[in-house]
């Protein structure tokens, strides 16, 4: 592990930029609880599902090439006509800007910039006082120099989605996005990423979001990356008085992606909903950790998975939420439902509740099956063939997950991505 | 149209049916009753070729094709249609959808042109108010959530649609009520046709009234054991199946006798 650690800790180090002093500062700190801790290991209650074996195996070469018009020529083809308000495109680590006028000086891509609040987002990283062990969050912190900075401000409410589309034009390398969203008092926005990354490099994506009071973010991630990619991301959220934020996750793609969310429902009101569809197939290893931490009175948070695995691919859905003592009010979903589309796909669910107050409704149902022959032989009786009627089926199966994306346009597109990645499948 | 001879199936190692011969010509309605055990869901299950109904000897021709070699689809695409006892929900997918689908399947198969949703759905309306069902059953999930009577009346919805050569009714009167009874057959009535023939598996005599047969057949321990018109049907609601069970052994100790 150590081997991978030192690779890791070296990658990509002509990206390198001066990031200033204050910075400089975070991240030797962070160094320094990177070594303390080290890389997680299956003995990780959090990490026991999913092995860094296949990172170990490989090398991450430096490469700082980048074809500015090949890659906005791919974004804008993943895109297609989608309504949208704007476009940030990250080549590995390097970014490229198209916004509507509404993003004016909101919005920065260094983390070392002082004058679009960079600097501020990171010293106030929430992570720098929280006391995670685990060593890719304080890898980032250590090496990412780019990422999606921006501060709504408040009242503001941007209608069209915001695109962030993640590529790469390098086969085998590793790179670090820092992402800090903050959503002022009623401020509302969309932002629609697509992550598209290609050969068999890693991704590192750190992002920490904050909501203000009475703000709302719809968050919709489509994690569509070439089957060789190893993404880890880990996001922190925190959420003031009466805000929402619904997160929507289709893992579609990549050899080994996992993603951890912490949440903290920090204010009283507060809703969180989480819709997440995996659809893996041949040797896809997708792990979800959703972790939702009720702290005030009369919060909400509703996680909802739909996993879908054929060929030899694994899924790990682990949904917990704590309610702390005087959380009163809280409401608390967590259901997981699963199918196995061969006998070589596994499973792992993993619902935990743990509650400290009184007045709690709370909710939990983990679900692993095959497909219904019943059902089978009730569509093939109508006349559909065997392909037809098992499309139908599993499409039937996952459809209340895109179903909870309200805007038209987006859950149609999102509908093409996933009929397309069920065909595949089927 | 059918001609099933000498049919023998096993479910899990058990003869159910042991030696059934049938035949329903163009425009025929065939009851088929029996007591319970007596193998009607089996024949239903058989001729729709679900998995798990091995068919040991004998034969079923249908419109002079070997209908054992053809998969579910291939038979509904020839014109078979089964109106399940039990229909089976399917959350999360569009009756309406699901419908069309299927109807556009048979349709392609046959070299016939789609039907386009707009077509479609006036074409699923119409029908649906036949069976005075309502609308909204087009836009929820397959049979999810629907009451026993509306999926029977899904199950003739399918059937008005899919206009079938041969529609195979396995117990679509239970769990109806007198109304939901006659307007289930009078839907299946419309539906009447010189060319188009039906099998009515059903426990009791009282769907009988509603939907007059041209043969009745009793179906007991995996045989036919009796056939005859309608008056068949009213014995049989009169007496019971006891007396059948009578006749039979009656009718065996004369065979043996002779």
């Amino acid at each position: 592990m150590t081997a991978l650690l030192n690779k890791l800790m070296h990658a990509n180090e002509s990206m390198n930029i001066d990031v200033g002093v204050g910075v400089e500062k975070l991240r030797q700190e962070a160094q320094k609880k990177v070594l303390q801790y080290g890389l997680p290991t299956l003995r990780d209650e959090r990490w026991k599902y999913t092995s860094l074996k296949l990172l170990e195996r490989r090398e991450y070469p430096d490469s700082t090439d980048f074809d500015e018009a090949a890659a906005i020529q791919q974004a804008n083809k993943i895109i297609g006509d989608l309504p949208s308000a704007g476009l940030v495109i990250f080549v590995g680590e390097c970014c490229l800007l198209s916004l509507a006028p509404e993003w004016a000086d909101s919005l920065s891509m260094l983390l070392s910039d002082a004058s679009t609040g960079g600097q501020q987002a990171l010293t106030a990283d929430a992570l720098v006082q929280d006391s995670s062990s685990d060593g890719f969050i304080w890898l980032n912190l250590t090496r990412a120099t780019t990422g999606l900075i921006f501060n709504l401000p408040v009242d503001k409410s941007i209608e069209k989605p915001l695109h962030v589309v993640y590529l790469n034009q390098s086969n085998a390398q590793a790179w670090y996005l820092r992402h800090h969203w903050k959503l002022a008092g009623n401020s509302k926005l969309t932002i629609m990423e697509h992550q598209y990354y290609s050969g068999a490099g890693l991704g590192n994506i750190y992002r920490s979001i904050e909501l203000g009071e009475n703000s709302e973010l719809n968050w919709l991630t489509v994690q569509q990356t070439g089957s060789e990619f190893v993404l880890l991301q880990h996001n922190h959220i925190q959420q003031q008085h009466n805000s929402l934020c619904k997160q929507l996750n289709l893992d579609l793609g990549a050899r080994l992606a996992r993603q951890e969310t912490r949440v903290q429902l920090a204010e009283p009101e507060a809703g969180y909903r989480y819709a997440g569809l995996l659809l893996g197939q041949q040797r896809q290893h997708q792990d979800q950790h959703v972790q939702v931490n009720h702290e005030a009175v009369n919060c909400s948070s509703q996680q909802s998975y739909r996993t879908v695995l054929g060929g030899h691919a694994r899924g790990v859905v682990n949904t917990a939420a704590k309610v702390a003592t005087g959380a009163d009010g809280s409401d608390v979903q967590q259901n997981t439902a699963s199918m196995l589309l061969s006998n070589t796909a596994e499973m792992d669910a993993k619902p935990e509740l743990e509650i400290y107050a009184d007045e709690v409704v709370a909710s939990h149902g983990a679900t692993i099956g095959q497909l219904d022959e019943d059902a089978m032989f009730y569509l093939r009786s109508r006349g559909l063939n065997m392909d037809l009627a098992r499309q139908m089926l599993v499409g039937g199966f996952v459809s209340n997950i895109v179903e909870t994306i309200e805007a038209d346009e987006l859950r149609a597109y999102t509908e093409v991505l996933v009929r397309q990645q069920l065909e595949q499948m089927l | 149209m059918l001609k099933i001879e000498n049919l023998h199936v096993e479910v899990d190692g058990k003869e159910i049916l042991k030696g059934l011969t049938l035949e329903v010509n163009p425009g025929e309605i065939h009851a088929v009753m029996g007591p319970n055990g007596a193998g009607k869901s089996t024949l239903g299950n058989v001729l729709a070729g679900r998995d798990g109904f091995e068919v040991t000897a004998g034969s079923i021709r249908f419109l002079g094709e070997d209908l054992l070699t053809l998969s579910p689809d291939e038979r509904a695409i020839a014109g078979l249609f089964l109106a399940f006892q039990y229909p089976v929900a399917i959350p999360g997918v569009n009756n309406a959808y699901f419908l069309r689908t299927a109807l556009n399947a048979q349709r392609t198969a046959r070299g016939e042109p789609e039907l386009d949703a707009m077509g479609f759905l006036k074409l699923a309306r119409e029908q649906a108010g036949i069976l005075d069902m309502d609308d909204k059953l087009l836009q929820r999930a397959v049979n999810d959530g629907f009451s026993g009577g509306e999926k029977k009346r899904n199950e003739i919805l399918q059937m008005a649609i899919l206009e079938p050569k041969l529609a195979v009714l396995d117990e679509t009167d239970s769990g109806l009520d007198i109304d939901a009874l006659r307007i289930v057959s009078q839907g299946v009535n419309r539906l009447r046709d010189p060319q188009r023939s039906m099998i009515v598996i059903t426990h009791y005599q009282r769907l009988l009234d509603h939907i007059v047969p041209d043969v009745v057949h009793v179906l007991a321990d995996g045989q036919i054991v009796a056939s005859g018109d309608k008056s068949l049907a009213m014995k049989l609601e009169k007496e019971g199946y006891a007396w059948l069970k009578a006749t039979k052994t009656a009718s065996e100790a004369l065979t043996l006798a002779s």
